[in-house]
């Protein structure tokens, strides 16, 4: 049975600031996040996503609205470091948040600050660095790291903190080709192991991984579902920006032609489609 | 043939010489755009994509080995005009906040053709037509605060106040990157229409093979600071080249008939686009 491990409720945010009218960056959102659930956030540049992920951890307190994490009321200061060390955020720029001089004391620092002690804090540096396969990188200087390993990196030192929720803010945008592929698996190890995971992405063949999406539109939740969900309302999901997977552009177009299939949402779900199907025919 | 508005040979750049932390960004680059070519530098982080980006237009300049030929100017050499390269060949980067000088749109666009000594109706003509050509309507945007603009606006408000020095060449570095899929379809639109109807040279920097596949006449792909190899889009991105062994992937239309003929499926191998790997599922599998 699943439970709730953050409920968002009536969420709205407003930035202000002198001499400019308030933004309100977020309106009236409610969503739950199950634990160990794995959600993708979508929507236009400017729609309120990473407002709100610095929502779901008490980076940000919210104007209006409750976001609670394990029943913690985000907006109760005594709880902060309560629910930071059960939400872990990664933001899209690594580099601004590395303090250490060696990947390892980088990982080390945020379970370092919690009191973790000492034979205990170095099962879970190796244990971090070994899921985001920097074992062999740990005396490096994470500034002589390349884009993709500097944001494992990132992962790490959140992972070693052994949160329950890990939220990625567009952390893959940056990332050449390979090291997008590496992340999308290392998000897929880390969710058969359990982990909640809240991933904020422009790609839709990303967003189609996940169990739920979330659209936001100009800091509304306009839509929420399953992908297949999401992703049968074209119509809807064009008035916002935003685009189909292209595995599923290609099934539709395939459908179109006259072809009994299943809309699939990921490249892994086509091309087994297809091989399925083919195997069937000829055997 | 017509001088190519960029022509680099056996480039190599080091970054902090002589010291500690000396590292070879380039060791042996060679680079060619033509006039009204669109070409794609590709790569992964690390290969040297921006590096040799600032060397086209003057930002760095080779040390020690290596030619760089910009409007057929040599920059290494001493008369060569390093103003007159910045202003024609613009540079767009990912992070368009750094790029912007101005509390409001239509002065951060007015910026540049202002210290070229524009001033008065034709400077307002300028940033108007730059505004045009990206997509921003002028009364709508010309008096909107910079640091309330979305990230696609941004975007495009670097890429006007770029064009707003009429250059001959763009080069873009990652300059869609993080822009949600219409953001990044709008900055692609203006791109093919900049080439279209003023056929201004493009070179775009990017890690999206989708993208690249869409846009680009021409491939040069870097890694570990040389260039590995340079054709024709179809020719680079198609299944013939060992892209992973450049640490790179194909488009994902690529990976998925690739797979597909993996799998056992007879099907041509060669789309590099959605459309093309749609025809080559039907023409295999069709009833």
């Amino acid at each position: 049975m699943s439970h709730p491990l953050i409920e968002i409720e009536n969420l709205s945010y407003v930035y202000e600031s002198q001499g400019a009218d308030p933004v309100r960056a977020l309106d009236d959102v409610s969503a739950i996040i199950d634990d160990g659930s794995y959600l993708a956030i979508v929507g236009p540049n400017g729609s309120g996503k990473s407002t709100l992920a610095k929502c779901l951890n008490g980076l940000l307190r919210p104007t209006s609205g409750q976001v609670r994490v394990m029943g913690l009321d985000t907006r109760d200061p005594a709880q902060q470091l309560a629910i930071r060390s059960k939400v872990a955020v990664a933001f899209q720029n690594p580099d601004n948040q590395f303090v250490a001089t060696t990947v390892e004391e980088e990982v080390a620092f945020g379970p370092e600050n919690l009191g973790v002690p000492h034979p205990e804090l170095e099962r879970r540096v190796r244990s971090a660095l070994v899921d985001t396969d920097l074992a062999d990188r740990g005396s490096d200087n994470p500034r002589l790291l390349s884009a993709g390993e500097k944001s494992r990196l990132a992962v790490a030192g959140l992972l070693a903190m052994r949160p329950r929720c890990l939220v990625l803010d567009e952390s893959t945008a940056m990332l050449d080709p390979v090291s997008r592929a590496r992340m999308r698996e290392l998000l897929g190890r880390l969710r058969h192991d359990g982990l909640t995971i809240v991933l904020i992405t422009h790609y839709m063949d990303e967003a189609a991984d996940a169990e739920r999406i979330l659209v936001l539109d100009r800091g509304r939740l306009v839509l929420q579902g399953r992908p297949d969900e999401v992703f049968s309302q074209e119509e809807h999901l064009r008035a916002v920006g935003l685009t189909q997977p292209p595995a599923r552009a290609i099934s539709s177009g395939l459908i179109r032609r006259g072809l009994v299939l299943e809309p699939a949402l990921t490249a892994d779900g086509l091309v087994k489609a297809l091989l399925v199907r083919q195997e069937a025919l000829h055997g | 043939m017509a001088e190519p508005l960029i022509a680099i040979t056996a480039l190599r750049h080091t970054y902090l010489p002589g010291t500690p932390m000396q590292t070879d960004a380039l060791r042996d680059v060679d680079f060619t755009l033509h006039a009204g070519e669109v070409v794609a530098l590709v790569g992964p982080s690390g290969a040297g994509k921006s590096t040799l980006a600032h060397h086209m237009n003057g930002l760095l300049r080779p040390a020690v080995t290596g030619r760089v030929r910009v409007l057929g100017q040599d920059t290494a050499s001493r008369s060569c005009d390093v103003r007159a390269l910045r202003r024609q060949v613009g540079l767009v980067f990912q992070h368009p906040h750094q790029q912007m000088l101005e509390q409001l749109v239509g002065d951060d666009i007015a910026y540049g053709p202002a210290q070229l000594g524009l001033d008065g109706a034709a400077l307002r003509e300028r940033v108007h037509e730059a505004m045009e050509a990206v997509g921003l309507p002028f009364e709508r945007y010309v008096d909107r605060q910079t640091f309330a603009l979305s990230g696609g606006e941004m975007r495009r408000v670097a890429l006007a106040g770029v064009l707003a020095l009429r250059p001959r060449v763009l080069v873009m570095d990652e300059a869609t990157t993080g822009l949600d899929p219409a953001g990044k379809e709008q900055v692609l639109q203006v791109v093919h229409r900049l080439h279209a109807e003023r056929g201004i040279g493009i070179v775009i920097i990017s890690n999206d093979m989708d993208e690249v596949a869409g846009i680009a006449d021409r491939v040069v792909v870097l890694f570990q600071g040389r260039t590995v190899a340079d054709g024709p889009t179809r020719e680079i991105l198609g299944p013939g080249l060992d892209l992973p062994a450049h640490g790179l992937l194909r488009p994902t239309a690529g990976q998925i008939v690739d797979r597909l003929a993996g799998g056992g499926l007879p099907i041509d191998r060669s789309a590099i686009t959605l459309a093309e790997a749609e025809e080559a599922v039907w023409q295999a599998i069709r009833p």
